[in-house]
Order: structure tokens, then C-alpha cells, then sequence
């Protein structure tokens, strides 16, 4: 929210407390953000105007050729008329406008100078707000109001503008009170000490008042004021509609500038009917009915939501006229029916408090935030509304007529707390007196003796309900940084858990090992994995940013596959990239969470000495997940796509399979389905391994324990045997291995030979066997003995047959 | 032969093998210098032979001359070696030059890097994990009841608007987000250990927000819970104050500033010296001497309500800030997108 340092000013005198405006603003900065009221941006404005004056436009020319800019004639007091070239259309002949003439520095130190555009000269400029530095309004001039004004009159003067400093305060949403000059005001003058004095106000006790009926308010509604004002006798009021401007409201009329006016004031919300399109004059809250429909001020038609279609319990509260015809939605926004506009003579003020809770749900539901809804779905003060009434008089110059008035009794709260409880949640006795009579000055009626507190919120701060808000505002105002800090103290070890060590481990080793870890986004486009072939139904996000980004990842292949084109594109050529992330699929029946599981994905472009399997194999080992893994080839596809891989080259690669349960594979991504996916086909082949961490590395039980080796000498022999072309050479491997575990194997693949000596199979695979006892010496006829066990095992399982 | 041919023979051996010597700079020479005069045919081996024309009583005498001049040669021969071989290493040592750096690109294989938000991630949870606390994590999919309702936010409450999020398309009555902070780890683990306890809680969260220089949609948050008898405000400025001097270093502070979370009350932003100017003021701290890190505050009554903890007996604290802006900060980066660009370019310069 935007305030003034003028209007600050206004209520107490913080102009005082320093001898130059930039340390007056110094103080109040820091004294803003102690209270947690932070300062996002300071502006000084109404500084460089010097030399713009108002000018009349006379006569407006289009330019030969350009259709972006025009010739202007304007009248500026000097008896001739000036040439202007200007860019913006947004007024006509008549409009006072700013000008400022050559020679004038604008804010930003903008220097004007004459210059010729299209051969055309100008002698100036024409200036919207944002140039002046008095708004945010670029869309066009400055239009200025004609009434009083002559050519060439100093525009500055002419606004009554004094140079000023506006202060962007965010308010935190428990603090409804500083949402108004006022509020924000009285903080800080308790925060100085200095004193505050709230504005004047007209004094209403010899207007008329009548009592409304009670139904004309319903549940959600706590009070409704209506004051009748005779629209001809509203004071205009230019320093009214300089401050709107200034603090980012459009100017409109008297009578809308000082209802804005004065929720920016005091924070009261109040909406201003013309009184003639109000049939029977008055106005009732009532609950919406399901399907009603308004036009709203911004010209939008707004459907409504009434009780009987509320599953949460919640509708929304309008206003209407006595036969029920809508006029408004409450709190939110007025309708156009009954706006006021030209041509109204007479006004009806509705001056109203709501349920924050419905007035939030209401304006979230239409998906309309207003100035009002902002304020009162955060917590307007119940107790305001009469008060509201006698300030807008007092700044429309004129009372009202009469005032209609039905409300309820203004609920307190009055919050009970052990006395030793404030200084127990800070840890540090603080002055009671001193901090009490603080925020006393800011309503709070405090109490205590010997054992415990009282203490009743103002009614400006519906927030305060439980004794650790009161906590809050005494720590507040005590100033957060004198607190004492305390050393806490504890004698637990701190430790990341094992599965945690073991994913650092795994990402340390993935970099020596020359990848690089990526980060790709979880959610992707709808097709994404279609195109790489999966079908399988995504998790979708029902409200998605972009389209691109709307459904959960199953794999992490397309994420890395699109991170490999996008290097590629950049010329890349060597690529290894590897990711640590969660992938997610529909909830197990009767599961509201998706299942969600942690992966790790390895991609890179093949060169010819990288081999994915070899990269598992040292990986796999290295985690000691290996012997528990078993191999098999990729053939069967629908399977993986059931897992959520996805994008798999099915003859050259291999399912990770624990138990039954499909956890991973290693192998390659295919080509296509890459090229299907981002429209480049890759380099290369596309090395890639991806894996459930939990069925794997993360898995304690499969740590393997080390193995003093034998001190006994080891023998070797060499085993060629004659396979079919699509067999899997581990298979051999882990055959030979199992059938002769007594002797502590190692077997290695020592040679892979295709050719044509071979005349009844395809291949030759040749494995080195390394034997060894633990307890002696190996004799030749254990030896001997080994090697026929192996070899009668993968004869009897028929995967290959002995070359002699 | 008399002993004074003898010696004249021998001393023309000497001689000749004197000036062949000098000429013997490798091992090959050296060899063939050997075996020419101590080898089996060698030119004193040929005196040896000729000892039975030399008189009986004369034999040990010419012997021992034999033997004399054998004996120097081989003496001389042995001290030679080991010189010429070292020489002969030293030269081909000095003599065999390259360039080292010149290795072609594709001969050259470097390491990977970690990701600078891993890398930010695991400092973090290294300096907790120094400061007595455990590393707790939770699932990104959750439900509203633990992203929002437990944490005290309540439908249409206005702090929903900072945190808009991305609903899933599920079956089911009860509405999944991706979760947009990582508190609702605070309620399961709230809801699954006995207090006390110390705990920090890293991961990725998701807001429907325009990616921009300044935002991802998903990012990274770091949150730390303590629970216990006695947790105060004084602890939890303590704990930020400690954190922020072993992460930032020993000169750096840190300062609370009232704020508002529905899950704690009070609370409190908390902001550290400027990284960039030290407290001096600059641009990046609108000339404040402060950066923004992150909120805290103590845990509200109705959050430990809400997992299960009795308020009258437990008090504690929670803190949170991103992960992704601290990297930000070290590594002075400009446009956030870069990490998740996966541009190599950028990864290996980590």
C-alpha cells in the first residue's frame, strides 16, 4: 500500500522529528520496517515541475505520413498560439493538458528540447502522470480539469501539488489496521512517542436517524449504515484527487474520489449509490441467490452463488434495493445500474461491515479483487462505520440528509494468559508497564496482577485472539532485535539419514565419473511422453501455467533427452548428464497421494569406448546392488512402460528386475522416439540407464561386506563356448559363477568373437575363471574338477556349447 | 716366453686397453671392451692359456701378473658401468620432450559437476547437521490438509494468495497439490517422532508463478523445525544467528523483523547482511545493508494442534528459506532459469 508522508502528517507531526525531509524519511523507514510494516519503495514526487504550465489544445492536425503522432495547437497564454508534435490521442480540443517547453528538465532529468519530427516542429513536450512523476498512468496526457484553470498557469500551483515522498508499504494480512494512512499513522507515532490525533470529523448529532428493519441484514453482515447526501452540495476537492492520483487511484468524481479517499484514510470500504436509481431509496444486505447475475463496474457480468448451492457453507452477500432487485456485490464491487454518474443529483452512501471469510471466498471465486474486498476479507474494524459517515462529511462539505441505521453489538475478544506467559515464549522477562502503556496508546486494554493478563484487542485489530498473538505484540513492540538471544542447548547428534548419504554418494560418484548433474522439470507437456511412446495415463495439474508444464513426469528420460537436444543444438558433442529426482503415477487404489518415487537417470551420447552396461556394471557394484539386480533383455517393452520407463531401444538394452518387480533399465533410448519428441534426431547413439533408488542403492540389506583374499595361490583357466547371436554373455557369466561357488570364483569376458570360422553358431564368448580356496592350496584334480562343472552347467541350461 | 716378454705383453694389453676405454661412453662398448680382454676368449684369457710355455717355478709369479692386470681391467670396467648407464638414461631423459597439453579434445575427458542447488543443498544440511539437527524429507504430491489446513491456512485465507498451487487432476474428495513450501514435512514429522525434536527439512516446491529472472516454478526450500519443553523466541534468534554466521561467515549478521505466517506466531523475516557490499550498502540491498533470507517465527498453537502436540506442554520454533536464492546469492547469478537450462556451457564452468 502506498501512503503519503503529508497525509501521514496529517495525524501526527513527523515532520518534527527531523530538521530535513530526506532524515524525516530516514526515521520513518526504519521505523516502518522495525514494526513489520516493510518499506518496498520510496518516491519523491511534485519535484521537477518547475516550468510546466497548463495549456489549452485548440487544434489538433493529423501530419502527412504519420499516423502515429499529430500536430497539435495550443493555447498556452502567450497570445499566440505553439506548435506541438504529439504522440498520444486520448484528448480533444478544449482538454487542459501539461506542457513542458524547451529548456524544462522533467523528473528523471528528462531535459526538453525543440526538435522536429516528420519536419514538423515542437516546441515541447505534452506530459502524461508518469512523465510529470505523479502516477503510474501512461496511457496517454494528463487530462486536467478545465474548471479554474487559464492558459499558461504554473502546474503545480494549478494541481496544488507540494513536492511529496510516498512510501510502498507491504502490509502483512494480519494487519488489516495499517491497511489506511491512519492506522499506519498511529503505529508509528506510539512507535516515536509522539501524538497522534485522529481526524475531524463533522459532528452528525442533530442529523435525522432512523432505525432500519432487522432484516436488512443477514448472517455475515454486522452493520448497515445508509446516509443520504445531497450530491449538488459535495465539495470538489482538488487535493483529494492529487493524493488518489499519487497513491495509484484514478480520479473519477467528488463524491467516488472521497469514498476511495477515505479508505485510504481510515480503512473503512463504503460505496456510493446515486440515490435515484435506488428504488424505494434505501438499501438491504442479502444473501445471493444460486444464478443471479450483475454487471459489475468494470462491465463484466458476475454470476452469483447463493446458500442452497454451497457445499462449504459459504455464498455470497449482496446489496439490493428493498423489492430485492441487486444492486451490488457486497464488499467487492458496485454494480452499473446504480452508479453514479453526470447526471446525479443525489447520493446514497451504504456504509457496511462484513464476514471477511465470505467477502474473501466471494471475490476469489469471481476473480475479483478490489480495493474494498482486499480490506475487508482481511478485517475491517466493526467498529468504524459511524465514524466513516461524520469524516466523509466532513470532507464533502455537507451533511447528510439523514442516516437508516441496523446493526449487531461489536464482538470482543478478551484473551486470558498466565502473566509469566509472554516472558516464557520469549525467554526474557521484558517491562510489562512500559510495553503495556505502549499498546495501550494503540487501543489495547491491558490487565494484570499477580498470576495473570487480560487483554482486549481494539477493535481495529481483529487478528489479536489467542494469547500467542499477544505474544506478538509485545515482542512487536518491544522491538524484535532486544531480545535476548538464548543458546539452545541440546545433546542430540545431528546425521543425515543412510539413504541420504548414499544419494550424495551416488551424485559424487556420477561426477568423477564425468557427468553432470541436471535439474529438468517435473512437469511436462501432456504429449511429451507420447511422443516417446508411453500411453500410460499422467497425473495431469489441473490448473497449469502454460500447457507445456502440466503433467507429472513418469520418467526421467524425457526431461534429459530434451536437456541432450538443447546441447546439442548449442554444439555440444560430449554429453553425459545424469538427474536424482522424483517421478509420480496415479495412487494405489483407495490412496489419495500419487505414488512417488525417487530415480536416477544417466543419459549420454555414446561414444565408442562407453558402454551403458559397463557404466552400470562399475555402478551397480560400486553400490553393491549388482548380484541383486537381475538382468534380462529389454524385449518386452510394455512391461517398462508399466514401470514408467519410457523411450526404451529395446534390442540394446537390458530390465533391471528385483524380485518380479521391474525397477530400472540400462541400455539405450531410442533415437526416434527423441527425434519424435523435440523434432532433432540425436548424434548418436543415446547411452541410458534410469532406476528406482529404493529397489537399489538404497537398499542397506544388499551392502556388500569386503573379502580378505585367500593366501592361498589362485588358478585360472579359459572357457570358450559357442552361444546363439542374441545371447546375453551374463548370462553365461552368472551361470559359470553360480556352478561353482565353492571354489570363490571370478569370472571375466575375455574376448567376444563373431565370425565365420564359427560354423554352427553365430559367436564365441570367451570368460577367464579365476579360482582359489580359502584353506589350501588348489590340486590339479579340483582344478580340473571345477572346470567341468562349469562347463556341464551351461551345456545342461543349453546357453552355449564348448569350443574345443 | 720369459716373465719380461710377459710383462710386456701384459703392459701392451694395458696400454691398448687404456685407449680403448676412453672411447667406451655406452654399455654396448663397454660390452665389447670386456669380453675383448677379461671375456673367455678375451686377449688376457689367451695369456692364461699360454701360461704352460712359461718355466714351472716361474707359473705363480706370471700368474699373479696375469691376474694383476685382469683384476684392473674388471675393476675399471665395473666403476665404468653403472657411469655410462646413468649417463646413457640421463641423455635419453633429456632428450625425450613433448607437449603435454597438446591432447586432442576427444582424448580429454573431464568430470562432471553437481548442480549448484545439490551443492547449496548439501552445505546447508551439513551445517544443521553440525548444529545437533536430523534431515527429514516428504513427498512433493501432498494433500491441501497438509500444505494448508494443518499449517493453520485455511480455505480462502488470504496468505493462500502468496502460495498459489498447482492442483492435481486426482479422484478422491480431498484436493493434491504439489506442495508449495516445504512445511507439511513439519506436520509428518511432527506426527510421527516425539518431540524433542531438531529437524531440517530440504526438498523441491512448486508455485504457479511466470518463470522469470527471479522464479522457477518449481524450486528448492530449506525449513527447519524445533520442538520442545521451553522452546523460546531467544532460541530461535540464537539458531538463526549461529546458522547465519557458520553459512555466511563470522562477520556476518543476522536481524528479525515482525512478518506475518499463519503457521507461527509471532513471527518474524529474517534478513542477513548484504552478501554483496557487507552491511555498506548497495544496489542489491536498496542501499540497506540487508537481505531478505527468509521467514520464521515460533510454531503456532494450532500447528502443533493440528500433528498431534499438546501446546500447554511443547513450544518450539520453524524457520524456511529457499535453497535456489541462496545459490543465487553466492554465485551472483543473474536470470534464475539458468539452473534449470541443463546448458552445459554454464555446468562447466560450476
Amino acid at each position: 500500500m502506498k501512503v503519503l508522508l503529508s497525509w501521514l502528517n496529517e495525524f501526527a507531526d513527523f515532520y518534527g522529528l527531523a530538521d530535513s525531509i530526506d532524515a524525516v524519511v530516514e526515521k520513518v523507514v526504519a521505523a516502518a520496517n522495525g514494526l513489520g510494516l516493510v518499506v518496498e519503495g520510496v518516491e519523491r514526487v511534485g519535484e521537477g515541475l518547475d516550468g510546466v504550465v497548463a495549456v489549452k489544445v485548440v487544434e489538433i492536425h493529423s501530419i502527412e505520413g504519420a499516423d502515429r503522432i499529430r500536430r497539435i495547437m495550443v493555447d498556452g497564454g502567450s497570445g499566440s498560439l505553439e506548435q506541438i508534435v504529439c504522440g498520444a490521442f486520448n484528448f480533444q480540443e478544449g482538454d487542459f493538458v501539461p506542457l513542458a517547453r524547451p529548456g524544462v528538465t522533467l523528473p528523471g532529468n528528462f531535459a526538453i528540447a525543440k526538435r522536429k519530427m516528420r519536419g514538423v516542429e515542437s516546441n515541447g513536450m505534452l506530459c502524461s502522470a508518469r512523465e510529470l512523476g505523479l502516477g503510474s498512468d501512461y496511457d496517454g496526457l494528463l487530462i486536467l480539469k478545465s474548471e479554474g484553470i487559464a492558459p499558461g498557469d504554473d502546474l503545480a500551483s494549478t494541481l496544488g501539488i507540494d513536492s511529496d515522498v510516498i512510501i510502498d508499504l507491504a502490509i502483512e494480512a494480519n494487519r488489516p489496521d495499517a491497511n489506511c494512512h491512519m492506522g499506519v499513522a498511529r503505529e508509528l507515532a506510539v512507535f516515536f512517542g509522539i501524538d497522534f490525533k485522529f481526524p475531524e470529523i463533522s459532528d452528525l448529532s442533530t442529523i435525522e436517524r432512523r432505525e432500519l428493519p432487522s432484516e436488512y441484514l443477514v448472517e455475515g453482515a454486522n452493520s448497515l449504515r445508509l446516509a443520504k447526501f445531497d450530491l449538488s452540495k459535495v465539495v470538489r476537492d482538488r487535493k483529494i484527487a492529487n493524493r488518489l492520483e499519487l497513491v495509484g487511484m484514478r480520479s473519477i468524481s467528488p463524491s467516488v474520489d472521497i469514498s476511495n479517499y477515505l479508505m485510504l484514510e481510515i480503512g473503512q470500504p463504503t460505496h456510493p449509490f446515486d440515490g435515484d436509481k435506488v428504488k424505494g431509496g434505501r438499501v438491504r444486505v442479502r444473501v445471493a441467490s444460486s444464478g443471479e447475475e450483475l454487471q459489475t463496474l468494470d462491465g463484466q457480468v458476475r454470476k452469483l452463488k447463493g446458500a442452497s448451492d454451497s457445499i462449504d457453507g459459504s455464498y455470497d452477500l449482496v446489496i439490493a434495493d428493498p423489492d430485492g432487485t441487486l444492486l451490488s456485490i457486497a464488499g467487492v464491487m458496485g454494480g452499473q445500474s446504480s452508479e453514479i454518474d453526470d447526471s446525479s443529483t443525489s447520493m446514497l452512501l451504504e456504509v457496511a461491515s462484513f464476514r471477511p471469510d465470505l467477502i474473501a471466498k466471494t471475490s476469489k471465486r469471481l476473480g475479483l479483487r478490489s480495493e474494498a474486498s482486499h480490506r475487508f476479507e482481511r478485517g475491517v474494524d466493526l467498529a468504524i462505520c459511524e465514524f466513516a459517515i461524520g469524516r466523509f462529511s466532513y470532507l464533502a462539505g455537507t451533511d447528510p440528509l439523514y442516516i437508516e441505521v441496523v446493526e449487531r453489538e461489536v464482538p470482543r475478544i478478551e484473551v486470558t494468559l498466565p502473566r509469566s506467559y509472554v516472558a516464557e515464549r520469549l525467554g526474557m522477562e521484558i517491562d510489562l508497564d512500559q510495553v503495556s502503556s505502549k499498546l495501550r496508546r494503540l487501543g489495547f486494554e491491558i490487565s494484570y496482577d499477580e498470576t495473570t493478563m487480560r487483554v482486549t484487542p481494539p477493535t481495529n485489530r481483529p487478528d489479536v485472539k489467542i494469547a500467542a498473538d499477544v505474544v506478538e505484540e509485545f515482542a512487536r513492540t518491544f522491538g524484535y532485535q532486544n531480545i535476548t538471544r538464548q543458546k539452545l542447548t541440546n545433546d542430540r547428534v545431528g546425521r543425515i539419514s543412510p539413504k541420504q548419504r548414499r544419494r550424495r554418494e551416488i551424485i559424487g560418484y556420477m561426477v568423477a565419473r564425468g557427468f553432470y548433474e541436471a535439474w529438468t522439470s517435473t512437469l511436462l507437456a501432456p504429449n511429451d511422453m507420447a511422443k516417446m511412446g508411453d500411453s500410460t495415463e499422467a497425473i495431469r495439474v489441473k490448473n497449469p501455467m502454460t500447457v507445456e508444464e502440466s503433467t507429472l513426469r513418469r520418467s526421467l528420460s524425457v526431461g534429459l533427452a530434451k536437456a541432450l537436444i538443447s546441447n546439442q543444438n548449442r554444439r555440444e558433442d560430449v554429453i553425459h548428464l545424469f538427474e536424482v529426482g522424483k517421478v509420480f503415477s496415479m495412487p494405489v487404489a483407495g490412496e489419495l497421494l500419487p505414488r512417488e518415487s525417487e530415480r536416477f537417470g544417466a543419459l549420454f551420447l555414446l561414444a565408442e569406448e562407453t558402454s551403458p552396461f559397463a557404466i552400470y556394471r562399475d555402478l551397480a557394484e560400486y553400490f553393491g546392488f549388482f548380484d541383486a539386480i537381475s538382468l534380462s533383455r529389454a524385449s518386452d517393452s510394455e512391461a517398462l512402460l508399466e514401470a514408467g520407463f519410457i523411450g526404451v531401444h529395446p534390442g540394446r538394452s537390458l530390465v533391471m528386475r528385483s524380485g518380479d518387480s521391474v525397477v530400472g533399465f540400462v541400455g539405450e533410448l531410442n533415437r526416434f522416439a527423441i527425434e519424435d519428441l523435440t523434432g532433432v534426431l540425436p548424434n548418436g547413439r543415446v547411452g541410458y540407464i534410469e532406476f528406482d533408488l529404493e529397489a537399489t542403492a538404497y537398499r542397506q540389506a544388499d551392502l556388500r561386506r569386503p573379502i580378505t583374499p585367500s593366501i592361498y595361490p589362485a588358478a585360472d583357466f579359459d572357457l570358450s563356448f559357442e552361444v546363439a547371436s542374441d545371447q546375453l554373455a551374463i548370462e553365461l557369466e552368472n551361470l559359470i559363477v553360480r556352478s561353482i561357488s565353492g571354489y570363490n570364483p571370478t569370472v571375466a569376458l575375455i574376448d567376444s568373437y563373431t565370425g565365420d570360422s564359427i560354423k554352427v553358431l553365430a559367436r564365441s564368448l570367451t570368460f577367464r575363471v579365476q579360482v582359489v580356496s580359502m584353506d589350501h592350496t588348489l590340486t590339479e584334480a579340483e582344478i580340473r574338477s571345477a572346470r567341468l562343472n562349469a562347463i556341464e552347467a551351461i551345456h545342461q541350461s543349453g546357453l552355449g556349447k564348448l569350443r574345443e | 716366453m720369459d716373465l719380461s716378454q710377459l710383462s710386456t705383453v701384459l703392459a701392451e694389453i694395458s696400454s691398448e686397453f687404456d685407449q680403448r676405454v676412453v672411447g667406451a661412453t655406452s654399455l654396448v662398448a663397454i660390452d665389447q671392451l670386456k669380453s675383448d680382454f677379461v671375456g673367455k676368449k678375451g686377449k688376457v684369457a689367451l695369456l692364461y692359456r699360454q701360461l704352460g710355455q712359461i718355466e714351472a717355478s716361474l707359473r705363480p709369479s706370471a700368474g699373479e701378473l696375469i691376474n694383476a692386470v685382469r683384476d684392473r681391467i674388471e675393476a675399471t670396467v665395473d666403476d665404468l658401468y653403472p657411469k655410462v648407464r646413468q649417463a646413457e638414461r640421463a641423455t635419453i631423459i633429456a632428450t625425450d620432450v613433448n607437449d603435454p597439453t597438446a591432447i586432442p579434445r576427444r582424448l580429454y575427458r573431464s568430470s562432471g559437476r553437481i548442480h549448484p542447488v545439490s551443492r547449496t543443498r548439501i552445505e546447508l544440511e551439513d551445517i544443521f547437521v553440525g548444529m545437533g539437527f536430523s534431515v527429514e524429507e516428504g513427498p512433493e504430491a501432498e494433500s491441501e490438509w497438509y500444505n494448508f489446513e494443518a499449517l493453520n491456512i485455511p480455505k480462502f485465507h488470504p496468505a493462500r494468495d502468496g502460495q498459489d498451487s498447482f492442483y492435481l487432476d486426482l479422484e478422491g474428495e480431498d484436493q493434491v497439490v504439489l506442495r508449495t513450501h516445504t512445511s507439511p514435512v513439519q506436520i509428518r514429522v511432527m506426527q510421527s517422532q516425539t518431540p524433542p525434536i531438531y529437524a531440517v527439512m530440504p526438498g523441491r516446491v512448486y508455485r504457479r508463478d511466470t518463470a522469470d529472472a527471479r522464479h522457477t516454478i518449481g524450486f528448492h526450500q530449506i525449513e527447519g523445525l524445533v520442538v520442545d519443553r521451553g522452546i523460546t523466541f531467544g532460541h530461535l534468534a540464537s539458531t538463526i544467528e549461529t546458522f547465519t554466521k557458520a553459512y555466511f561467515g563470522p562477520d556476518m549478521n543476522a536481524r528479525l523483523r515482525p512478518a506475518y505466517f499463519p503457521f507461527t506466531e509471532p513471527s518474524a523475516e529474517f534478513e542477513v547482511t548484504c552478501t554483496i557490499c557487507r552491511g555498506q550498502g548497495c544496489r542489491t540491498c536498496s542501499n540497506t545493508g540487508w537481505i531478505e533470507l527468509g521467514g520464521c517465527g515460533m510454531v503456532h498453537p494450532n500447528v502443533l494442534r493440528a500433528a498431534g502436540l499438546d501446546p500447554e506442554t511443547y513450544s518450539g520454533f520453524a524457520f524456511g528459506f529457499g535453497i535456489d536464492r541462496l545459490t543465487q546469492m553466492r554465485d551472483e547469478i543473474a536470470d534464475m532459469r539458468i539452473l534449470t537450462e541443463n546448458d552445459l556451457r554454464y555446468m562447466k564452468t560450476i
